[in-house]
């Protein structure tokens, strides 16, 4: 049943949740959400299973009109978002009754905007995802458009909204939109294919995000490595910085392809790629060596913030650690 | 016993592993990733949430949420203790693509065949009687690279790829060739079309890493009435 009703989708709105697995090896891309902490935190402040669909609005400007009572969450890029021209916070959780009008304005600083419902988008689901990877045109799975009805999972009134509506996550456990601390990146397969010089002007050099940027690759200006020359191509993970022939490095993101013949010097990890992927072009970037390891504990320690923090009735979140 | 050769195994991110059979592309690799590919689906099972076979190489993604890459790593090297001595025959399918060759659909045919120093019908010849291996799928979903091609109609990728390469297009891109399942931006020398379709939203890719493909040259009768759109190429004035 709808929900919801997009009146403007902005510049580009895409459904996204975890993205689909299990297909790469078929060419399929994976796609999900860019940036994985402030879609999986949409999702926390409504209690929703961690990849329950979400929409991805990039640089806001996007209205929609509830269709029937809804219980919501947004996160990320700071659109200053309104019900019926009241501001209903960021970071937080929100209810619609039917008719209400929900805007988003332009971000301040920031990208991409996650808006949950309680439940999940319940778009179409293919291979085991709602994800939308719009250059593979399959049916249902595009860009949104004005007019798009959203349906939801239930219409079963949510009980106790109050106890929503008080939630906020804690300004300390967002991620930090405007930090330009550098990004991690672990060593790639080819990193010692590289000279130690560039290697050197990569790791100390500041690089601006370039104009073609978009889900599929982040486009780097800045010092151009040297490219030891093709790869036999390969899997490409999520985050892997690849030098193509004219030395500009490119971070792969969500709709990457699958596979890929460029060298690889170093790869993101997930958290850090959803921090680049709220860069907007002409933003700098600066990166520092990390090792799996400390990459790998960084994600659990936030899979298991999730995992066991828990929200009081007052809207705080209770959380062994972080008290 | 171990089957072939032993990857080196190489965490390359916090959910992936790159196992890596050596740097040269070598038909028999393929049967050895196959059967390292079972292998591996077995031995991770539910950690396991993608799997990436290519030319010398398997990309492993696990759920970092669930296990650290020194577990999957100490997984992944006690392998080769698992495998059969000899790996079975390739166990891919043969299959066969019919390929309406011609300029009106295969826009680098001819300019392909001068570079040659071959007719257009001694291209047509050299692509038909060979024998691929499905190497790796990617670029677009069912996009298979394929290899490998003679070296007569070796050549390499456009200096400039097109903005819109046609479904069904066949092309050659050094030693290997593919066919387009989807419309998408290519660099590929497209000499023909195929009416086959590789990918579809019911029955997903149709080739798979270890297949084996032949072309089979039809004309434009056949390749309409298996389905073929011989609309002709148009060059995009916008590439």
């Amino acid at each position: 049943m709808t929900g919801l009703r997009v009146d403007h989708a902005g510049p580009r709105t895409t459904v996204q949740d975890l993205g689909r697995q299990g297909y790469q090896h078929q060419g399929l891309s994976p796609g999900g959400a860019a940036d994985l902490a402030s879609f999986r935190w949409a999702n926390h402040l409504l209690d929703n299973p961690a990849n329950a669909a979400c929409l991805e609005i990039t640089f806001g400007g996007f209205s929609a009109v509830a269709r029937q009572p809804l219980l919501l969450a947004i996160t990320g890029a700071d659109c200053g978002p309104t019900v019926n021209d009241q501001p209903v916070g960021h970071w937080r959780a929100f209810t619609m009754a039917p008719g209400d009008c929900l805007r988003l304005d332009r971000p301040r600083s920031g990208l991409l905007t996650y808006l949950a419902v309680a439940g999940g988008w319940h778009t179409r689901a293919f291979c085991g995802s709602r994800s939308a990877v719009a250059r593979e045109g399959l049916t249902d799975l595009g860009l949104l458009e004005g007019g798009a009805e959203l349906p939801v999972t239930t219409s079963d009134p949510v009980t106790a909204p109050e106890h929503y509506r008080a939630r906020e996550v804690p300004a300390k456990l967002r991620p930090d939109m405007a930090t330009d601390a550098p990004l991690r990146v672990m060593p790639g397969p080819e990193r010692n294919a590289f000279s130690h010089t560039d290697l050197a002007r990569f790791i100390h050099g500041r690089y601006t995000i370039g104009q073609q940027s978009d889900r599929m690759g982040y486009r780097l200006d800045g010092p151009a490595l040297q490219s030891p020359g093709g790869i036999t191509s390969r899997g490409v993970c999520r985050g892997t910085i690849q030098v193509p022939g004219d030395g500009k490095p490119m971070v792969l993101l969500n709709d990457r392809q699958t596979i890929g013949g460029y060298p690889v010097p170093g790869i993101v990890p997930a958290l850090d790629c959803g921090r680049l992927a709220q860069k907007r072009p002409g933003e700098r970037i600066e990166f520092q060596w990390a090792d799996v390891a400390d990459c790998q504990s960084g994600r659990m320690l936030f899979e298991r913030l999730l995992a066991t923090s828990q929200w009081r009735h007052d809207g705080t979140l209770h959380c062994r650690w972080t008290d | 016993m171990v089957a072939g050769p032993v990857p080196a195994i190489q965490a390359i991110s916090e959910d992936a592993v790159l196992l890596s059979f050596g740097d040269t592309i070598d038909p028999a690799l393929t049967a050895v990733i196959r059967v390292w590919c079972d292998a591996i689906r077995t031995s991770l099972d539910e950690l396991l949430t993608d799997l990436v076979p290519s030319y010398t190489t398997i990309t492993v993604y696990y759920d970092p949420g669930r296990a650290d890459f020194r577990r999957i790593t100490h997984r992944l090297r006690s392998i080769p203790d698992t495998l059969p001595a000899e790996p079975e025959a390739t166990g891919g399918r043969d299959i066969e693509l019919p390929v309406w060759y011609h300029p009106s659909v295969g826009p680098d045919l001819e300019a392909l065949a001068s570079a040659c120093e071959l007719t257009v019908d001694q291209v047509i010849e050299r692509h038909t009687a060979g024998t691929y291996q499905v190497y790796a799928l990617g670029f677009s979903p069912g996009f298979g690279f394929m290899g490998l091609v003679d070296p007569a109609i070796a050549q390499p990728r456009l200096a400039r790829p097109r903005v819109k390469v046609p479904a069904g297009s066949v092309g050659i891109a050094n030693r290997q060739t593919a066919v387009y399942p989807s419309s998408s931006p290519g660099g590929w020398r497209l000499i023909g079309r195929c009416p086959t379709r590789l990918f579809s939203e019911e029955d997903l890719a149709l080739l798979t890493v270890g297949d084996t493909v032949r072309f089979r040259a039809v004309d434009q009768e056949t390749f309409r009435s298996l389905g073929g759109d011989d609309t002709p190429f148009q060059e995009d004035s916008a590439s």
